[in-house]
């Protein structure tokens, strides 16, 4: 059985001025089931819907974001959960903090600035377990040292840390009630390459002695070569394949990701690079047909037609390409 | 006048704050850097946020001035004084392209006012028709038409497309050297490729030099000719790409190397690094700024700021790197 | 125009506002028709209820409560749109000055800016009206509100530019070859009148205010029909107590219908105006 079962998710957003009200197609029709255990990246570009997906994953569901449609299944030691149907928010905040771990883009905001770090784990251990304030210093101490991070920054305030020590504080404090399942959204953008090497061991670590299930949301193709066990390709607001990492670097199939891998620069190599022709389309009035025909070199008419559908053409391996299956959406 | 650009021991000094609480920010520490003149070419600076780079490059545009050392373009000093006319000509031979090309233009205004404006006030085309000629011309090289951003506002374009008119609009001047500070940095990865190769056609088909900036090395690698690695307003190790990078002497250029991420499953990052505590002091510090972190050092780097030497193909700023 | 049916259409606090103004601007054109002088006392008999010769009936001067409020409302407006005039221009004046020139001459203009922030406003107003006695008239209130109404405003106009000035845009102006003033005028005006008018009308609700808590006080000119002075006559001549409703009633109302009409009107100019909504409308308009 599946951690996490995604079952046709539709999550739209509403957007409107004075005048008008459009909605934006951010997460349409997504299925997918991820494994106990495993490390699950999902890639994709700027205004794929990625963030979107994570974001109604965590039920973090506020306006203008709306599900319009599908469901999320959660399936706990303790039971399913379907996320989508907890009509309390007190309650989805109760599994948020300690069974699913949500760590945000730049998330060291989380901490707050005018007090020291322990107290923000204090107050996060303390919503969700019954303990002393001590038994909370403790539990962060040790949870700390087993990271290979000094207890010593616990005393410290935010702003005395540089920008990956916050980060990967934020980490720890996320992980530290060891929850079920960790969604990370681009944990190491935005820090420097050596910065960033150290976060993603910190996670490497994190799921060796907890065992979570990952889910790591990155544009960084890099990041999910070194990380990940299978990997998501998102374009537009719908899943295009899906396969282990090897497979998606090596093997891959649908033309999107073949741009995707293709373009992409290493040192030691100056041979020829291209990118993929055209642009991602607007969420607002997306392409009829398969999404990424506008731009696809293969391109054929059925393509532009009908929605093709997310179907396992190989070994653990998915796509959503009318050049390896013929089945479609009904539109 | 053999030289395109001369940057020599050229440091920038910040002062924060006033009276009893001054602080000195060393932004850049004696730079050095050549660019020929005979032959284009694309120098790349590389770095960390807070590295100096952009600094540096503001510094070439002439928006700094430096605190010592001094910046010539052809022969000619960047910084003094210039009259209206000598103005225009200089800035017809240096210009520039931002990070954002969403900030590059006035979210309120059309896109083509820029591009009227360049060829109105570069290229004496006084007449309509002549402006939108040199205006094509320049679009062309970048993969557009005239039709594609006519009327149209910033928002209407995406990144990548945006940032090419940002580029081609730096094209109308027919400018010899052009600064992209971190290009792509803000463009999606399947796209961005097209326009890193955009500058490579500049440099071979219509002998631009480029000054580009990033932090991200593999791009480095594909793009540039020479490259500067900047740790902290220092040049640490300097040289062809292929030498800087293939064979890196300088402690972190290896620190950093190691670290680039390699988008190859079977190629994952070996062991785990360890961080210093003292990362955040690097900026205060006497002495090398990478003393802290570095496994060779020694007592005297973190006293004496190492000088430049010349190993190989490469300068390198360390007491102890050797071939 | 297109932009007003638009604006009434779709935002209601357009609509009321717009309205209601509307409304008391009629009655200001109005009070120009008034067939009685301002100042003249004892033309009815005093202390009628509304009647229909006299619509809100008199007061204990004997005047009209009627036309009376329609000079009130024309004096007070006249006086905060003089005031606010004043104010701008000093405002806008220093605010750009200071936000372009920069250096020594931010410093200097900002000391002084906050110099005139830090004044006790009040205190000062009431030395001034004592000192200044009889001879203080709507003009000399005007004035003075606006010398002292300006500090706020130059500070915010001035941090505006000095983003504005730092803005990848304007760099991209200048390598396009574009001069200085011309960046001004083109590149930053946008972004700076939107900021003005919401700033202006928010001038012009504060120095109605004022004026009304002036008058109260009796620290105005007492002999001129405003809003603030209405009520101050009100108030000494105990129209609670006599159950003369309409009087004190017919300026209070007058008063919180126009602040309220103004405040809408700012909020959704600005709103309008503002430079984030008109990308966002632009981007919509597209689709």
């Amino acid at each position: 059985m599946n951690a996490i079962e995604i079952r046709n998710l539709k999550s739209y957003y509403v957007v409107g001025t004075v005048k008008e009200v459009k909605e934006v197609q951010a997460v349409d029709d997504v299925t997918l089931g991820i494994r106990k255990d495993e490390i699950f990246g999902i890639a994709g570009e700027s205004g794929c819907g990625k963030t979107t997906l994570i974001k109604t994953l965590t039920g973090l569901i506020t306006a203008p974001l709306t599900v319009r449609g599908g469901d999320v299944t959660y399936n706990f030691q303790s039971g399913p959960v379907n996320m989508l149907s907890i009509d309390s928010d007190r309650y989805r905040r109760k599994v948020r903090g300690a069974k699913i771990s949500y760590v945000p883009q730049g998330s060291m905001s989380v901490l707050n600035p005018v007090r020291r770090i322990e107290r923000s784990f204090d107050d996060f251990i303390m919503a969700h377990r019954d303990l002393s304030r001590s038994e909370c210093h403790e539990m962060a101490a040790t949870h700390l040292s087993h990271l290979g991070l000094s207890p010593s920054i616990l005393r410290a305030y935010p702003h005395q840390l540089s920008g990956g020590m916050q980060q990967r504080v934020t980490i720890a404090l996320a992980t530290i009630l060891e929850p079920e399942v960790v969604l990370a959204d681009e944990p190491s953008t935005a820090l420097d390459v050596v910065m960033q090497r150290s976060v993603i061991q910190l996670l490497k670590r994190i799921k060796r002695d907890q065992q979570n299930t990952f889910i790591m949301i990155t544009h960084d193709l890099a990041i999910h070569a070194n990380f990940c066990d299978r990997v998501a390709i998102m374009y537009a607001g719908h899943i295009v394949e899906v396969a282990p990492v090897r497979s998606i670097f090596k093997a891959n199939k649908h033309p999107y990701t073949q741009f995707l891998i293709g373009s992409l620069p290493r040192i030691g190599d100056k041979g020829e690079r291209t990118s993929a022709p055209g642009a991602p389309p607007s969420l607002l009035n997306p392409p009829k047909g398969c999404r990424f025909h506008p731009r696809c070199p293969k391109a054929m008419d059925v393509c532009r037609a009908k929605r093709p559908r997310l179907v396992t053409v190989d070994d653990d391996h998915q796509v959503a390409c009318f050049l390896h299956s013929e089945e479609s959406y009904d539109e | 006048m053999s030289e395109l650009l001369r940057v020599e021991d050229c440091s920038k000094v910040f002062t924060i704050g006033g009276g009893l609480s001054r602080q000195h920010l060393v932004a850049v520490n004696k730079a050095n850097v050549v660019l020929p003149a005979d032959k284009p070419m694309i120098y790349t600076l590389a770095g960390e946020s807070g590295s100096g780079k952009s600094t540096l490059a503001r510094m070439i545009l002439g928006v700094h001035t430096p605190t010592s050392g001094t910046i010539t373009y052809k022969g000619e000093t960047v910084h003094r004084p210039r009259n209206r006319s000598e103005q225009l000509a200089f800035m017809s031979q240096i210009q520039t392209v931002f990070q954002n090309p969403f900030e590059t233009f006035n979210p309120l205004k059309r896109v083509e006012n820029y591009l009227f404006e360049t060829a109105r006030h570069f290229r004496n085309a006084a007449k309509r028709a002549d402006q939108i000629e040199c205006i094509e011309e320049a679009l062309n090289i970048v993969g557009l038409s005239f039709r594609d951003v006519e009327r149209k506002y910033p928002n209407e374009f995406s990144g990548g497309q945006l940032q090419r008119v940002s580029i081609a609009r730096a094209l109308i001047t027919k400018p010899k050297l052009l600064l992209a500070d971190e290009p792509v940095s803000m463009v999606d990865a399947s796209l961005s490729m097209s326009i890193v190769n955009l500058f490579k056609k500049l440099r071979d088909d219509a002998g631009v030099s480029v000054v580009y900036i990033t932090h991200d090395l593999a791009t480095a690698y594909y793009v540039s000719d020479e490259v500067a690695i900047m740790l902290r307003g220092n040049i640490v190790e300097s040289g062809p790409v292929e030498e800087v990078l293939g064979r890196p002497r300088h402690y972190y250029t290896k620190l950093l190397i190691e670290s680039v991420p390699v988008p190859d499953p079977d190629r994952k990052w070996k062991e785990d690094i360890v961080l210093s505590k003292r990362e955040e002091k690097e900026y205060a510090m006497t002495g090398c700024k990478f003393a802290g972190r570095c496994p060779r050092a020694e007592e005297v780097c973190f006293l004496v700021d190492p000088e430049l030497r010349r190993i190989g193909n490469a300068h390198v700023r360390c007491h102890f790197a050797e071939e | 125009m297109k932009t007003i049916a638009e604006l009434l259409r779709n935002d209601w606090r357009f609509a009321f506002g717009f309205l209601v103004f509307s409304l008391c601007v009629l009655l200001v054109v109005l009070s120009f028709f008034s067939p009685y002088a301002e100042e003249t006392w004892s033309v009815f008999q005093r202390d009628l209820p509304p009647s229909m010769e006299n619509l809100l009936g008199t007061n204990s001067m004997g005047q009209d409560i009627f036309w009376k409020a329609t000079q009130a409302l024309r004096n007070s407006l006249l006086l905060a749109l003089g005031a606010a005039a004043v104010s701008r221009v000093i405002a806008i004046a220093v605010g750009l000055f200071a936000g372009y020139k920069g250096g020594r001459i931010d410093r200097v203009l900002m000391t002084m800016n906050d110099s005139f922030i830090i004044i006790p406003l009040f205190p000062v107003l009431i030395l001034i009206a004592s000192v200044l006695g009889k001879q203080i008239s709507l003009f000399n209130l005007a004035l003075v509100l606006g010398i002292f109404g300006w500090a706020w405003d130059a500070r915010l106009f001035r941090s505006q530019i000095l983003s504005l000035k730092e803005r990848p845009f304007t760099y991209t102006a200048r390598l396009s070859g574009m001069k200085d003033v011309t960046i001004i005028a083109r590149e930053h005006f946008p972004f700076i009148v939107p900021l003005i008018m919401a700033a202006t009308l928010n001038n012009i609700i504060w120095a109605i205010g004022m004026e009304v808590t002036l008058s109260i006080l009796g620290l105005s000119s007492l002999n001129n029909a405003t809003l603030g002075t209405m009520i101050y006559w009100a108030t000494q001549y105990q129209a609670i107590f006599l159950n003369l409703w309409h009087w004190i009633l017919t300026p209070i109302v007058l008063t919180i219908l126009l602040l309220l009409s103004l405040y809408m009107l700012s909020v959704s100019i600005s709103q309008y105006l503002d430079p984030r909504t008109r990308i966002k409308r632009i981007t919509l308009g597209q689709g």
